[in-house]
């Protein structure tokens, strides 16, 4: 099982409720334990706090405060002003006044298990960024959405909402054991101002969608668990969806070879789920079943792609990856032979579909960061075709081409009619997959985040 | 049609010479019409065919790789279209033609050739050659 930002902050939630229980049920035996504790109720804030600042932008929120400080009426509308000032309220956390307890390194308590697991996840999201916040992989621009972030914050805010409502089970344990009321008002002062940021924090979080955006994100590390068929193929799809990520960067590697491979994978997978499903296959195109449909689509273009000529090799780890996703598929899905019969309903034939469909999906991703791959090879006019290939409608009209074949030459820089065939393919494999899109950011934010890779029809216009 | 390509096919085999050219052009052929017929037939049968086309195809980049003059010089025919009715053993005779003949010089350039590299590249070629031959010779049963 790899963690997702949604299992962490989630665990971290049945912590602090462990921990609040422990306290109400059990109290403290003497007073070193009151303080402990209460030094992991600080350390617990702390971690809220230095997430909730990785999720917001402090910066900006900073920067609104000074601007509207003349204005005198703190502003409640804003999501972040209101988590800056919830978490300004407690005064410092990481260094404390002198009052203020930290916990024994020994101390064991559940509270300081969520703190560790608040801060995992925010290591668990960073991964996807380099130190100047750019892209790390495909689930960054999910990341760096900041609806998505904001509402990301609307668990936060429960949590610590939990978590501040503790505050009176502390009190309560701690006049059991005798110690001093200055010493716990000087611990836990009243705080009901800040208990109604969080509220109202809560409240503005849930206007941006429902925080399962950053829920299913992993760390950016692809390892693959090779002991279950299914759980390996899982994992080779993501490694896979990775690696075309990277090849759509701004430098790809020249390679046309590694998208002919990743086309024949997307027909090997598409096909072998419709047998899984007992489609028909064997009849004459255009097929009715949308998955057999996908798969003569990537047999198309993995065929049109044959013709190009480029100076990059093919990627050895993403063929590797391929040859044995292939193998995996052939285990679970076999071509000729009823493997399992499918028809059953128990949990390894819903694993078993899940795996295959989990796996088409990402080839219907693949093929759109293949696209943007292709097209910015095409640019770079480091694509070949040979000349004795071109014919009919791409020669007519486009004269130096036709005229290099006359001459005898024998590859010419790809013509953009004939790109724009393989551009085509791609549009058509994107237009039968156009459910499954990795991220779509909303109208309002595509224009912050532009793909350094994303193919621009207007300037690819008259250039190969 | 059967016809033609088994035309397209004899002329293949009559130019190519027994050296490297001779290995590309005939893969070059083979796996031209391996992705031509799998683009006719239903995907079943079609999607086996890409592979087996793939594998030619790789082993023909693997020829280029290791001799780069090779592409330019060597003769590239392609058989064509397939008519509308499909004789499936007929045409993949002729593909296994073409990789027979593309066998026995392999056999021949590696018996021939001293150097080590060069021969565990005809080695590695052959094996890929083997199995997409494989692969037709199963469907036209």
């Amino acid at each position: 099982m790899i963690a997702t930002y949604g299992d962490l902050v989630g665990a971290a939630g049945v912590d602090i409720h462990t921990g609040l229980l422990r306290v109400m049920r059990r109290g403290f035996v003497d007073h070193k334990q009151a303080e402990n504790t209460v030094g992991a109720y600080y350390d617990l804030l702390a971690a809220l706090r230095s997430h909730t600042w990785w999720l917001i932008d402090p910066a900006r929120a900073r920067g609104e405060e000074l601007a509207r400080a003349m204005h005198r009426k703190p502003d409640d509308s804003d999501l972040d002003m209101v988590a800056a000032r919830l978490f300004a309220g407690f005064g410092p956390l990481a260094q404390r006044p002198v009052w203020l307890p930290y916990p024994d390194p020994d101390f064991d308590h559940p509270w300081r298990d969520a703190a560790d697991k608040i801060g995992a996840a925010t290591d668990l999201l960073e991964t996807h960024l380099g130190p100047h916040r750019e892209p790390r992989s495909e689930q960054a621009a999910l990341v760096l959405d900041p609806g998505q972030r904001r509402g990301a914050l609307g668990f936060i805010a429960m949590l610590t909402s939990v978590t501040m409502s503790a505050d009176s089970a502390i009190g309560a344990a701690c006049r059991h054991r005798d110690i001093p009321w200055q010493t716990v008002m000087k611990w836990l002062p009243d705080r009901d101002a800040t208990k109604v940021l969080v509220h109202r924090m809560g409240e503005l979080a849930a206007k941006h969608g429902d925080g399962r955006g950053l829920r299913d994100i992993t760390a950016n590390l692809y390892p693959v668990r090779e002991d279950d068929p299914i759980v390996e193929l899982g994992d080779r799809m993501l490694r896979l969806r990775h690696a075309a990520w990277g090849l759509a960067a701004a430098t790809p590697d020249y390679s046309v070879v590694t998208l002919h491979d990743l086309a024949g994978l997307g027909m090997a997978t598409h096909l072998h789920t419709a047998i899984a499903h007992g489609l028909d296959v064997g009849a004459v195109a255009p097929s009715p079943h949308r998955l057999v449909a996908t798969a003569q689509a990537f047999q198309e273009l993995m065929i049109d792609l044959r013709d190009y000529l480029a100076p990059g090799l093919p990627d050895p780890d993403i063929r590797m990856d391929i040859l044995a996703a292939r193998e995996l598929l052939m285990q679970i899905a076999p071509l000729h032979r009823p493997a399992r019969p499918l028809t059953i309903s128990d949990p390894t034939t819903r694993a078993t579909l899940s795996a295959l469909h989990g796996a088409c999906e990402v080839m219907g991703q693949v093929a759109r960061m293949n696209q943007a791959t292709f097209a910015t090879l095409a640019r770079s006019e480091q694509i070949h075709v040979p000349t004795r290939l071109l014919d009919g409608d791409i020669l007519s009209n486009d004269p130096t081409t036709a005229q290099a074949k006359l001459n005898g030459v024998r590859r010419v820089i790809a013509p953009p009619a004939r790109v724009q065939q393989t551009l085509q393919h791609y549009e058509a494999i994107g237009a039968v997959t156009g459910h499954v899109a990795l991220y779509q950011p909303a109208v309002a934010h595509a224009a912050d985040y532009e793909h350094p890779a994303l193919f621009r029809q207007a300037e690819f216009q008259g250039r190969p | 049609m059967g016809y033609t390509w088994s035309k397209g096919a004899d002329a293949v085999l009559e130019h190519t010479a027994v050296d490297w050219d001779g290995v590309w052009s005939l893969l070059y052929a083979a796996g031209k019409g391996t992705f031509r017929l799998s683009l006719q037939l239903p995907l079943d049968v079609g999607a086996e065919l890409a592979y087996a086309g793939m594998d030619i195809c790789e082993a023909r980049d693997e020829v280029s790789w290791a001799h780069p003059e090779v592409p330019l010089t060597a003769i590239a025919v392609d058989l064509g279209p397939i008519g509308p009715v499909i004789d499936l053993p007929a045409t993949t005779a002729v593909l296994v033609g073409l990789l027979d003949a593309a066998f026995d010089r392999l056999t021949v350039l590696q018996d021939a050739d001293p150097d080590p590299d060069a021969r565990s590249l005809s080695r590695q070629i052959t094996w890929r050659v083997r199995s997409a031959r494989e692969a037709i010779q199963e469907l036209a049963r």
